[in-house]
């Protein structure tokens, strides 16, 4: 074991505290000076994530199997309630199917009287979450689809009920998902019932926030909530939950899926609508 | 200088130890938990092969390597590139200035001074959000990950505790 008599003969400047202090200050440089949305800084943190993919998947394995398991187990002892729950779910789902058809017939005959555009039709790609990028900061996960399955930034991204996010960011396996939830989430939507149109916005907390409601807008509670298609990423009418008030009567967006335990992700292939053209718009 | 200054090859294996254990504890905050709270908090459990880093091994390869791992860490985490950079160096000097200090400390002095490095780090953490545009700060969830990461450490310190036993260590039990 050497002796620690030997650091007095060391320069203190040229020792791991000073390295870690001029370190330091060039990491607090790159910090305030990089932009965060830098093109470059955006395909760099995709591209590592593409490269980490199976390093993760690797790590996520034990983790997966346990949670497997316990679900196992829970699905066990409630198997027969969830069968029963299952048959008169099956029964109000044949009706809904039934109605259903009966209203897109109807509206293919206003759609035709209106001569209202058809709305463009949607695809849906699968794929399974399989990184969690969340923090106090940022509220983001990755799906193990990408360009390769046609995937292309903007696009909605759905959980079993409902929108859960967009992409972000597109690799060629993988794709970066911003949650509603995120901070930097703004998506339109309109208030089914009350025909409210609104900004629904992610506070980094559990519910995004409506935001931009017009003035004499009265919302009401349990409303559900779809999203608007304006600005053309989205496409209209996707599912997104219903309205709630907090304690001070604001109002957010209950979302009918849980975010925090989400396993597989649809993601919406609409076509982008293409922007009018100048001439277009004068006439 | 190192104190494993006898056995250069055990050198170069603890620190390829201790970055993979880094990695790994990087690369597994990413594993779909399906908890809420684990989400909204930073809990630096990589603080602790760090800290068993500062306190074993020379500054010039280990800082190559944690600033390696804290752009990798902002890179993955979506934070401003430089943030975890600057944290782990900042929690690596504030480690290597206490390494005389732990020589030979018993397991408990090291714990508290463990404790009192990383409360400075998650300072220095809030600090910056709060000076950062796009990064957003909450004091009590900051308070909390810094509470959570130092109760963490007797079990993460373990493999680190047997790895350095031959060595004298933590000398004192």
């Amino acid at each position: 074991m050497a002796d620690f008599r030997t650091r007095k003969g060391e320069q203190r400047l040229l020792n791991g505290t000073g390295i870690a202090l001029i370190c330091a200050l060039v990491a607090a440089l790159m910090l305030f000076a990089l932009p965060n949305d830098d093109p470059r800084i955006i395909n760099l943190r995709q591209k590592s994530l593409d490269f980490l993919l199976p390093v993760i998947e690797v790590v996520s394995w034990p983790v997966d199997r346990v949670r497997d398991v316990s679900d196992w187990m829970s699905n066990l002892s409630t198997l027969s309630e969830e069968n029963q729950r299952l048959k008169m779910e099956n029964q109000a789902m044949r009706q809904a199917v039934e109605n259903a058809l009966r209203d897109k017939a109807l509206m293919e005959q206003y759609r035709r009287l209106l001569s209202l555009p058809k709305e463009p039709d949607t695809d849906i790609v699968g794929a399974r979450v399989v990184a969690d990028l969340r923090s106090p900061f940022v509220k983001t996960l990755v799906a193990n689809s990408g360009s390769r399955q046609g995937l292309t930034v903007g696009q909605a991204v759905m959980g079993d009920s409902g929108l859960v996010g967009r992409l972000i960011s597109v690799g060629s396996s993988t794709s970066r998902i911003l949650l509603v939830t995120d901070f930097n989430s703004h998506i339109p939507i309109i208030a089914v019932s009350s025909n409210v149109r609104a900004i629904m916005s992610g506070r980094n907390t559990r519910d995004p926030v409506l935001n931009f409601l017009p003035r004499k807008a009265v919302l009401q509670e349990g409303e559900k909530v779809i999203t608007s298609g304006d600005g053309g990423n989205m496409p209209l009418g996707l599912p997104v939950g219903v309205v709630a008030f907090d304690a001070q009567g604001d109002a957010y967006v209950a979302l009918n899926d849980n975010i925090d335990q989400l396993m597989h992700v649809r993601m919406v292939l609409a076509p982008n609508l293409p922007a009018p053209s100048p001439e277009g718009v004068a006439r | 200088m190192s104190i494993f200054t006898q056995n250069p090859a055990r050198n170069i294996s603890t620190l390829l130890i201790c970055v993979l254990a880094i990695l790994l504890l990087i690369v597994f905050e990413h594993a779909p938990l399906g908890n809420y709270w684990l989400t909204v908090m930073d809990i630096g459990i990589f603080f602790v092969p760090i800290f068993f880093l500062a306190r074993v091994f020379d500054a010039y390869p280990a800082l190559i390597w944690l600033v390696a791992l804290g752009l990798l860490k902002d890179l993955t985490s979506e934070t401003p590139i430089g943030f975890w950079v600057l944290l782990f160096c900042v929690f690596y000097m504030l480690a290597t200035s206490q390494r005389q200090f732990l020589f030979n400390a018993r397991f408990r002095t090291v714990w508290t001074t463990f404790g009192l490095l990383t409360f400075l780090t998650y300072v220095a953490y809030y600090l910056v959000s709060l000076l950062h545009p796009a990064l957003e700060a909450s004091l009590l969830l900051t308070s909390v990950s810094a509470v959570a990461t130092i109760i963490s450490f007797p079990v993460f310190n373990l493999p680190f505790r047997w790895l350095s036993a031959d060595d004298g260590q933590y000398g004192g039990a």
